[in-house]
């Protein structure tokens, strides 16, 4: 059986460890694993609901295709969930329902609270206010959009975030979106990582927020703005995301790589012509990526196979590369040599950044070859280079806010998932038949939460950069766990 | 395996039938609006609630007042209690039977966008492309564009996808793939289309069939795999050596002649070398293009639509915020399957061990009105698993479960109820 996988989910089951719990799952059960099944790429854009009215007490209601309705407050909205604060018999509880269970929203509305406003789900969160000047605003002086994407790749800078800055972003009509590409290249711990570590299968991830620029943002905001890479550090993942934009600039300091492992992904496992489909179907997105942008291809596979020798020359003042050694009869400098015997990188070359079995682009690098427009350090030699110095308004927007409650958010959630797994754990089941019942359903409760969170932050908690409390079972298997509490409580029955 | 799957459906269809028959001999006449459901039950009463095309009926079986609520999809039609009858409004496109057709403008054609996504022979699956044609003609649909973007999947699934493209679509419509991403099981079932146009960041390929901890299939079912792909390489009017290199690693090259056709070789005797021996080709939307294998390159429907040599298409379908082309009810269909077989697929492991437990807790029972407290639990988790199996039979395939095991299930849960 041609048993060829589903890219996102082999992404998932590579860099997710809860793939090992839901693994264990499957052996439980005796049938054959399919793979952790991935959310789809716009799943988790998070719109926040609109202001409600202080002292505006018209529920919303959610109408279910099964007939259901409950009332409450929409808190937040996506394209395929919606987060609701239930209220029963005055009783409030968060919960997030999936769109695809919904047949309206009801909402009640400040205005008139006798009309409540129905709206059908079938077209996702609300389209953005039709976007309008900022009021300060040079008519004439096209607006720059700047946002920072720092921290962890994946995590930090995912896309739910970056979704809402570009609606942000929509409100000032900008000419021009600067991203400033900073990605923390470090472990889990924060140990910087050295250049040669590699991360190729963050691609996946670089696939999931291009899009937002490439494809969403045209549609969001009526026109396609001229996207602008400034790159201070694109290592891993990140350094697949700049080669889908034509304009890209680099700090001095300026590093892209961090993708060479694409060879050594699956070592000596199973057989050699299937590791090549493996690499050739990656390869095959990754030269996309450079296709988009204009790049020749041939960067990205010196970029991430070991085994690639790649060389290059200027001629007519336009750098020109060549697979292969190089001529020094025609001035061709070497790239990458093939990695193997005595061209393998000593611990001299790697210690100083310096190693050529795979390709790190530095700012001088990047200039050679065309990749960068210039090499730039602050923010007015930028605008220079775009040649919109002395002309140019800098939009005031929430990118960075928007950032940065992203992380605090994450934040806040891992230390609600310790709090409530701990409190899970010393709940204990005990007592008369009262007491056993109310523990049961605390513990039922809680797992429901751990689930709701770990729902919302799944496009984090998927590629295992969510931190997790020690011990906590993955989700597949806190259901289990819920079924078996409810099944505990048959049982216990007198 | 076929056959039991056939089994399990005409079962299961036999006893979905008899419930329907028993609930419409029960329902009685009330008074005032009438909603006439697909099942073939006409139930009356109050309609208290109508949204979407969905209603909420209060109305009484028996003698017994029942309040209940049908989905738009449930029904055919509605007559209200002042006689006017009404088609359910639903928010999706109207179905085939009743769907309105807009009269065509003359000198355009229509066309419209199917997506095939996530994995072939599971999401993306040669079914609901079947079902779609019968909306498709009575839409009098010219240009069917098949957007792909998938990992590949099963191989069992191809030959049903070649026969539903090759025999079905192509006869009907101008059927042309649109690649994002076509990996795998998902170019060699796109393969049999001619027109093929790629995106940007386009990859189609890498087509080694494989197994388990990435070992090679085995010889015959390689081979079978070759063979299959030649048949379609010719139907599609590719080159097979493209498809031989996909699969196999074989080398690749070509000489290009005077006329600019290519003349393609399993070796690197040609001029140009397109891939060494031993690699798996996955060709980019440059090199597709360069090659002639696609026939263009487009971003968006407007530079599609230049490249299928209109100047204008009808594309049926709504506008939806960040979505690149109009989304018609077909395409709604085609995500609603989707979307259900990926929620049966996450749920199904958890649905199976709360199934394995219940019946744990069953045999445990020592009382036998908690034994049939568990026996019926059971019969609930077991009769979603069998929903599945109905529905997706490639899924459950793939998780081993047969007509026998269902039977010995059934038989298990009857031998625990007894005393």
């Amino acid at each position: 059986m041609d048993e060829a996988k589903n890219m996102k989910q082999e992404r998932n089951r590579m860099l997710a460890s809860v793939a090992a719990g839901f693994l264990a799952v499957w052996g439980l059960m005796g049938a054959a694993p399919s793979g952790v099944q991935a959310g789809p790429a716009l799943t988790s854009a998070w719109a926040p609901a609109g202001p409600r009215a202080a002292g505006d007490d018209t529920p919303d209601r959610l109408i279910f295709k099964d007939g259901r309705i409950i009332e409450g407050q929409v808190l937040e909205e996506t394209a395929t969930q919606v987060r609701f604060m239930v209220v029963v018999a005055g009783i409030k509880g968060e919960q997030t329902y999936s769109r695809s269970d919904i047949l309206a929203i009801e909402r009640g509305d400040p205005a008139d609270t006798s009309k409540p406003t129905t709206t059908p789900t079938t077209g996702g969160p609300e389209h953005p206010a039709k976007p309008k000047e900022a009021d300060e605003a040079n008519p004439d002086a096209p607006g720059v959009y700047v946002l920072n994407l720092k921290g962890k790749f994946g995590r930090d800078i995912a896309p739910t975030p970056i979704r809402d800055v570009v609606k942000d972003a929509a409100k000032y009509k900008p000419q021009y979106l600067v991203v400033v590409l900073d990605n923390a290249w470090e472990t889990q711990d924060g140990q910087e990582l050295p250049d040669f570590v590699a991360a190729f299968d963050q691609l996946f991830l670089a696939e999931d927020i291009e899009p937002i620029f490439t494809k969403e943002i045209k549609d969001i905001w009526g026109y396609q703005p001229k996207v602008v890479v400034w790159v201070k550090n694109a290592m891993g993942g990140a350094a697949f995301l700049p080669l889908n934009f034509d304009t890209i600039y680099f700090s001095s300091r300026g590093k892209m790589g961090g993708i060479g492992n694409l060879t050594e992904l699956f070592g000596n496992t199973g057989d050699a012509i299937v590791r090549e489909k493996q690499f050739s179907l990656r390869m095959g997105h990754a030269r996309g990526m450079a296709v988009r942008g204009g790049y020749d291809t041939k960067l990205v596979e010196a970029m991430a196979r070991t085994d690639y020798v790649l060389s290059y020359r200027i001629q007519n003042g336009k750098p020109v590369l060549v697979e292969g050694e190089p001529n020094p009869e025609l001035g061709e400098h070497l790239l990458t040599d093939d990695g193997e015997g005595d061209h393998k990188d000593d611990v001299k070359a790697l210690a100083r950044g310096e190693g050529n079995d795979t390709l790190t682009i530095n700012a001088k690098l990047a200039s050679d070859l065309a990749i960068s427009k210039a090499t730039v350090d602050d923010m007015d030699s930028l605008l220079y280079e775009l040649g919109i110095d002395r002309n140019h308004t800098m939009i005031d927007g929430r990118s960075d806010q928007i950032m940065d409650q992203w992380d605090r958010s994450l934040a806040s959630a891992e230390r609600g998932l310790r709090d409530l797994w701990k409190k899970f754990n010393e709940t204990q089941i005990q007592g008369d038949y009262r007491q056993r019942t109310a523990a049961r359903a605390t513990k039922m409760r809680i797992i429901r939460e751990i689930l709701s969170t770990l729902d919302r932050y799944n496009e984090v908690y998927k590629i295992g950069l969510l931190k997790l409390p020690d011990g906590l079972p993955n989700k597949p298997s806190l259901e289990v766990l819920h079924e078996q509490l409810k099944q505990d409580q048959m049982k216990d029955r007198p | 395996m076929k056959n039991m799957l056939r089994r399990l459906t005409t079962v299961l269809a036999g006893f979905t039938l008899a419930a329907t028959m028993l609930l419409g001999a029960v329902s009685t006449a009330h008074a005032g609006d009438k909603i006439y459901l697909k099942d073939g039950r006409v139930l009356q009463g109050e309609i208290t609630r109508e949204l979407e095309g969905s209603v909420w009926l209060n109305y009484t079986i028996g003698g017994v007042e029942q309040k209940g609520f049908f989905a738009s999809g449930e029904i055919d039609h509605i007559e209200h209690d002042d006689g006017k009858t009404a088609p359910p409004s639903t928010p999706q496109a109207p179905k085939a039977d009743t769907a309105k057709v807009q009269p065509k403008r003359a000198g355009v054609p229509r066309g419209v966008v199917i997506t095939l996504e996530g994995e072939v022979g599971i999401q993306f699956a040669s079914k609901p492309l079947e079902d779609m044609i019968p909306w498709l003609e009575q839409q009098q649909v010219d240009i069917v564009v098949l957007k792909v973007n998938s990992g590949g999947g099963l191989l069992l699934e191809i030959p049903k996808m070649h026969k539903a493209l090759y025999e079905e679509f192509k006869p009907r419509f101008r059927t042309v793939a649109w690649i994002e991403s076509a990996i795998s099981a998902a170019a060699m079932s796109s393969h049999v289309l001619e027109e093929i146009y790629f995106m940007k960041d386009g990859n189609y390929g890498a087509c080694t069939g494989w197994h388990g901890a990435l070992q090679l299939a085995d010889e015959f079912t390689t081979e079978k795999a070759l063979a299959m792909m030649e048949d379609a390489s010719a139907k599609g009017n590719h080159p097979k050596e493209i498809m031989h290199s996909m699969q196999l690693g074989f080398p690749l090259s070509c000489n290009r002649d005077s006329n600019g056709e290519f003349h393609w070789f399993n070796s690197d005797e040609g001029e140009y070398l397109v891939n060494p021996k031993d690699r798996i080709l996955t060709f980019d939307s440059q090199q597709a293009t360069q090659y002639k294998f696609s026939k263009g390159t487009a971003d968006n429907l407007d530079e599609l639509t230049r490249l299928l040599g209109y100047p204008e298409v009808d594309w049926l379908g709504e506008h939806v915020p960040g979505e690149i082309f109009p989304i018609c009810k077909g395409e709604q269909d085609m995500r609603k399957w989707r979307d259900d077989i990926t929620r049966a697929e996450d749920d199904f492991q958890t649905n199976y061990v709360k199934y394995e437990m219940a019946v744990q807790n069953a045999r445990g029972s020592q009382d036998i009105k908690q034994r049939g407290t568990f026996v019926g639990l059971a019969r609930r988790h077991l009769a979603v698993i069998e929903r599945a199996a109905k529905t997706y039979p490639n899924f459950m395939l793939l998780r081993g479960l047969t007509i026998e095991w269902f039977e010995q299930q059934h038989q298990l849960l009857k031998d625990l109820m007894k005393p």
